[in-house]
């Protein structure tokens, strides 16, 4: 019970990480699973735990109009302390995450966003007056709603979903287990994918195909790959001002 | 901006209670308006201190940004410093056109939250996540922290240095950006790291062997992995992150493409090929 308290307090505090915090990454699996680690005693189990979830979720951000984003802060809340206080089930609890974090989206629809946007009414109702000390007070409620809910729905979660997990785990055979454990080392390829989606174009492909090769056939760290691409951003930025330079020299000509 | 410098009502201290605000801009949040109840709480303050006595002027103001706001968070205190400078102009200016607040604003939004996706999504976040997942992995528990650490220097500074320069660009700021291109220059610089080290997080990350070993008879197997590597290491997840991109592009639906993977992993540990 005091742990299910504290696992979805953690859930509470980092989802509303965008919120208050100013975006400081704490809701992602790796920070959050790590936490929880924390609550069941043994941090590090829950870090590798967020390390993988982190991987698989990579692409998975709130960009934009991008709606419908799976609510991955309490899927690795949730996923990670199921993982640590079966002690097994490291792969079953990881498969669940994303389904979990995908059904996080519809409790948002039916709280916090619903409330919220009665919130923000309200408080445009509030600016036709100046009433700027109501705008205030609705902008705090709305970082509550950000942390209550997500804190309930995990507290729940948590009480419901623990009893199921150990079940789960008993039934699921080895080879189904084994071959999930397959499938984790494949899954960060969805979110390298989603990630791609972001920046990824027929032009700029040559530069990941270079982090590739750095890596695959030189066998360079991450921190390596990084510093390649931090000389090869510079080399691009300070040539496309040439490019600019040119255009305009050709411009004069004419 | 010439007005400006005769008389500056905004001090550092008004500056940095916007900074502050920002951070909780995005925490009421409109279907429609999006940021925008966030967009006018953050100004209150500034509001407040240039229209205070004139009740009828500070509902103006508070209902003009009331209006549709949306941006990358730690791009707002940007746009903050920017409205703050403007406001202070209209408050003194009769003439001045309020409505070009808005316009600022709302051309800002688009531009600015797309750089900013780039550089903080896509760009920071990667190299704090692929450094720190790759330290987690090790079991080290620094993992967590140096993710935090590479992504909120920038994050914080970003936040800081913009309110600060926003108000000091004022009106200016749009066409000293748009100006030679300077934004998408760092777009694109941003987007090439980002690939570059998403690429090399694709062979250090992804993992998928065939464990297949042909045996065709008396002593003669063929080990099916050892080809893939002589070609090139790593070149399966290569293709795989390929495969998954492509199914993407054709609107495959995330959550659908990791069950397929999940089947195709318990389906080859089955069969004994993967």
């Amino acid at each position: 019970m005091a742990q299910a308290l504290l696992v979805a307090l953690i859930a509470g505090i980092c989802k509303i990480d965008n919120r208050i915090f100013g975006m400081t990454m704490i809701q992602r699996p790796l920070i959050v699973s790590t936490l929880v680690g924390f609550v069941y005693g043994d941090p590090v189990a829950g870090m590798m735990f967020g390390a993988q979830f982190e991987l698989l979720s990579m692409g998975l951000v709130g960009i934009g109009a991008h709606s419908g984003m799976p609510e991955i802060t309490l899927g690795s809340a949730l996923c990670s302390a199921f993982a640590l206080s079966s002690g097994t089930g490291l792969e079953v609890a990881l498969t669940l995450a994303l389904p979990i974090s995908t059904f996080g989206t519809s409790i948002g629809y039916l709280t916090w966003i619903p409330l919220n946007h009665i919130l923000s009414e309200r408080s445009k109702k509030a600016a036709e007056t100046a009433d700027t000390r109501t705008m205030e007070i609705c902008q705090w409620l709305g970082l509550f709603n950000y942390f209550f809910f997500p804190f309930l729905v995990v507290f729940i979660g948590m009480l419901v979903g623990a009893p199921l997990f150990e079940w789960l785990i008993e039934v699921i055979p080895a080879f189904i287990t084994d071959g999930i454990n397959v499938a984790s080392g494949m899954l960060p390829a969805l979110g390298f994918a989603l990630l791609m989606q972001l920046t990824y174009t027929r032009k700029l492909a040559p530069y990941l195909f270079i982090g590739f090769v750095v890596v695959a056939l030189m066998g360079l760290s991450n921190v390596g790959v990084a510093i390649v691409g931090a000389i090869l951003a510079v080399l691009v930025f300070n040539n496309s001002e040439n490019q600019n330079k040119e255009v305009n020299a050709d411009v004069n000509e004419i | 901006m010439s007005t400006k410098s005769e008389t500056k009502k905004i001090t550092k201290k008004d500056l940095m209670a916007l900074f502050w605000r920002a951070f909780l801009l995005p925490a009421c949040y409109s279907m429609d308006r999006m940021q925008a109840p966030g967009f006018a709480y953050s100004i209150i303050p500034v509001l407040k201190k240039l229209y205070g006595d004139n009740k009828e002027k500070l509902a103006e103001a508070c209902m003009r940004h009331s209006e549709v706001y949306n941006n990358t968070f730690a791009c707002s205190p940007f746009v903050l410093g920017i409205v703050a400078a403007m406001e202070e102009e209209a408050s003194e200016n009769p003439d001045f056109d309020v409505t070009s607040i808005n316009a600022i604003k709302v051309a800002l939004m688009g531009p600015l939250s797309g750089i900013g996706d780039t550089f903080f999504w896509g760009t920071f976040r990667i190299i704090g996540s692929g450094i720190g997942v790759s330290l987690a992995m090790q079991g080290s528990l620094l993992g967590p922290v140096i993710f935090l650490i590479i992504y909120n220097i920038p994050n914080f500074l970003v936040r800081y240095y913009g309110v600060l320069y926003g108000y000091k660009l004022g009106t200016n700021s749009i066409e000293t950006l748009v100006a030679g291109g300077l934004m998408n220059r760092a777009t694109t610089a941003a987007a090439v790291m980002g690939l570059t080290v998403i690429g090399g997080m694709i062979a250090s990350m992804v993992s998928l062997n065939i464990t297949l070993v042909a045996n065709f008879g008396s002593e003669v197997t063929l080990d099916v992995q050892s080809i893939f590597d002589e070609i090139c290491p790593k070149i399966l997840p290569l293709g795989l992150t390929f495969f998954v991109y492509h199914l993407l592009k054709k609107g495959v639906k995330p959550v659908a493409i990791m069950i397929g993977i999940i089947v195709a992993g318990i389906a080859g540990r089955f069969f004994g090929i993967l």
